[in-house]
């Protein structure tokens, strides 16, 4: 009897004990209304156009909070209220010690500001484009390209090349990584329903620029300058971070980057005591086994009540993940006495946006993560917590669904293209399912500066269990939807790794 | 989301802060509208139900009373009513508050696949008064938690336990003797063997 079926029962003998003596008819009868459960079809379109048909109504006139009186009517009240309204300003301002002036907002779930359609200038600029250098090692050319091993730098400068280009001794490529061995040739194939792809604009968003007037703090700074420097004597000057650090057991060091709207909190390693170290001697711990790991609800529920506790917003987060990646070799058959047990675990508050989940290109979930030490039972740090002020505009969405479905089957505009290793490569088919709208952060490049931008995307699920795919650890493809971040998709290289069996003039060619 | 969540966002959204019901939609999207289709066993009667329910809430949130219940009690509520109206304009002559008042015969929207799995337990489920039902649904499909069902109906925890053991208990009652047999026999089989 599964537990549910058990959990139902004990609360059904609480007030009708005698139908103990039915039990099995009962196990029966439940069984069969969880089998009868319908599947109810649920949209994820649906649910988005319908977020959006709501969204862009304007907000219902009761809904704007009214004055309580009115001038005609109580002309008296007014200006006692007017009064006392500056009043109670003077004396927050002086008590604040006008530390209110850099509050961002009143809200606490932040905001989307609309703008104009395109406002944001042109997105095809994708990835960032540097001079050419003869020294580095990673190029993106648009065809035949071949890559070999060793050490590139992952900001590496990129070339556009039409004719084919060998790569040697380099090292990484941004992305997705092609590994040295094995070489597996990866196809995707779509097997999900037909898409129906209706918008043709939709919302791309960019963090909104933050600006914050911290001038009332400088002056207020200076009683703790070094040798007599004033801070506020630099004219126009603001206070864009600082950092504080707690000098107790267990003690963390917070870093608030204000001009960015960014802060993270990492452990003050000073003030945190090692667990096997005696007069300065530390023994290595013993490591870990998987029954040590506490189970997803307790870990979740320590960084909850961690993020809880210092105040940290969490309604524009879906629901916690922990990154399990460690659990996959065995999983896939390797025993646990080679598999790894990570001291730490990760939890992952996946950020949203407008109701969608955030994602990278390379189709994993992005947000605010928590680290969580599993001996102690004690959160480690927070990075990524990031302020939710954005802008949006609308751009051109790319409708037809063969294309879009072309650029999943080839793993994305980044690549994950399939790739070869002679003969003994070994050939990999990977099934993508319906995709679901997510958003997918990229970056604009204009003036020799980087933003990131978040457009809208969609996810298609890798529907193969992991046992088939030993080597294969993405979870889905993801492919963004708006028409000028589709364009870079042309200049996109087909990777191939470099074929050791054929001969080095090859190379040459 | 806890109940100081909500009330939070509903006072950001009565201030001008759309995005704030937005939240809220993404939070009670998926459990309304699965309610609703248990209730009415079609997709797009569902959606259409759906909309309506949050349209109402974005433009009636000045009349949400936080004193009188939490923001999904609300939303269920509203829910609720949509689909009584609903089917009362479909069958303007009959007293329904669901689909499951309907014999399978009547001339309503269905879809086919759900109608052949709720084919077995239709015929008992029906009889439940629709409160009692809701608690069934709620509780077994829906994997709701007592407290949360009692937030939703209004009511206390101990009173919802009370209603869904009397709700199985008059379900095993009416269950006819030869389905109970018929579900029975496959785990008389195993047992046997």
């Amino acid at each position: 009897m599964n537990s549910n079926i058990e959990k139902i029962l004990a609360d059904v003998y609480l007030f009708e004990p005698e139908l103990k003596t039915r039990e099995t008819a009962l196990v029966v009868l439940i069984e069969e209304l969880l089998h009868s459960k319908p599947d109810t079809k649920f949209d994820e379109t649906f649910a988005h156009e319908l977020r959006k048909r709501i969204l862009a109504q304007p907000i219902p006139i009761n809904n704007i909070r009214r004055w309580p009186f009115s001038l005609k009517q109580n002309p008296f009240a007014v200006g006692g209220f007017a009064t006392a309204l500056v009043l109670l300003l003077v004396v927050v301002m002086i008590k604040q010690n006008n530390f209110s002036m850099f509050n961002r907002t009143s809200s606490n779930v932040g905001q989307i500001t609309h703008l104009a359609n395109n406002a944001f200038g042109s997105l095809s600029a994708g990835q960032p484009v540097a001079t050419l250098d003869k020294t580095a090692s990673v190029v993106t050319p648009s065809a035949n390209t071949m890559i070999g091993l060793g050490g590139g730098s992952p900001e590496g400068a990129t070339q556009t090349l039409s004719a084919p280009v060998a790569y040697g001794m380099g090292g990484g490529v941004t992305g997705k990584m092609i590994r040295p061995y094995p070489y597996i040739r990866y196809t995707y194939v779509y097997k999900g329903e037909p898409l129906n792809l209706t918008d043709s604009m939709s919302d791309v968003y960019m963090r909104a620029p933050v600006v914050v007037d911290t001038g009332g703090l400088l002056a207020s700074l200076n009683p703790f300058a070094v040798n007599g420097l004033d801070v506020s004597s630099f004219v126009g000057s603001n206070v864009t971070s600082f950092e504080v650090t707690q000098n107790t057991t267990d003690g963390y060091i917070v870093n608030v980057n204000i001009g960015q709207g960014t802060a993270s909190i990492n452990q003050n390693w000073q003030m945190w005591q090692q667990p096997n170290c005696i007069n300065g001697i530390c023994e290595p711990p013993t490591p870990l086994k998987e029954s040590d790991i506490p189970n997803d609800s307790e870990v979740i529920g320590i960084a909850n009540d961690f993020l809880q506790a210092h105040h940290i917003n969490t309604t524009n987060f879906a629901t916690p993940e922990i990154n399990n990646t460690w659990r996959v070799p065995m999983m896939k058959g390797e025993t646990s006495l080679v598999a790894y047990i990570p001291d730490v675990m990760t939890i992952l508050y996946p950020q949203k946006v407008n109701g969608a989940v955030l994602y990278d290109m390379n189709g994993n979930k992005i947000g605010m993560s928590v680290s969580m030490d599993i001996r102690r039972r004690k959160v480690t740090g927070v990075w990524n917590i990031t302020d939710y002020h954005y802008q949006s505009s609308a751009y051109a969405v790319e409708t037809d669904a063969k294309k879009i479905i072309a650029i999943a089957e080839r793993g994305g505009i980044y690549g994950s293209a399939p790739y070869y290793y002679g003969e003994a490569g070994k050939n990999q088919t990977i099934t993508l399912d319906t995709p679901t709208r997510v958003l997918v952060t990229t970056w604009q490049n204009t003036n020799n500066e980087s933003k990131e931008i978040i457009v809208p995307a969609l996810f298609f699920p890798v529907i193969d269990s992991a046992n088939n795919l030993p080597d294969y650890f993405t979870k889905g493809v993801v492919v963004p939807l708006i028409q000028e971040v589709l364009k870079q998709d042309a200049d996109v290289p087909v990777a191939v790794p470099f074929d050791t069996t054929a001969p080095a003039v090859r190379m040459l060619k | 989301m806890d109940i100081s969540q909500q009330l939070a966002l509903v006072a950001d959204f009565k201030a001008g802060n759309k995005e704030a019901y937005g939240l809220l939609y993404d939070e009670y999207i998926k459990p309304i509208y699965k309610f609703i289709y248990y209730k009415t066993h079609h997709k797009e009667t569902a959606e259409d139900i759906t909309s309506q329910v949050f349209m109402k809430a974005y433009n009636a949130i000045h009349s949400f009373n936080e004193t009188k219940g939490t923001f999904s009690a609300w939303l269920y509520q509203i829910a609720r009513n949509t689909i009584i109206d609903h089917y009362r304009a479909v069958k303007p002559t009959q007293n329904i508050d669901d689909v499951w008042n309907l014999s399978s015969s009547e001339n309503v929207a269905r879809d086919v696949e759900t109608r052949l799995e709720l084919e077995k337990v239709q015929n008992y489920l029906r009889v439940l008064p629709s409160e009692q039902r809701d608690i069934i649904i709620m509780r077994v499909w829906q994997e709701m938690s007592y407290s949360e069902i009692a937030t939703v109906l209004g009511t206390s925890e101990a009173g919802c336990k009370m209603q869904f053991s009397r709700s199985i208990k008059k379900l095993r009652e009416t269950m006819p003797m030869e389905l109970l047999l018929l579900l029975l026999l496959p785990n008389l089989i195993n047992r046997l063997l």
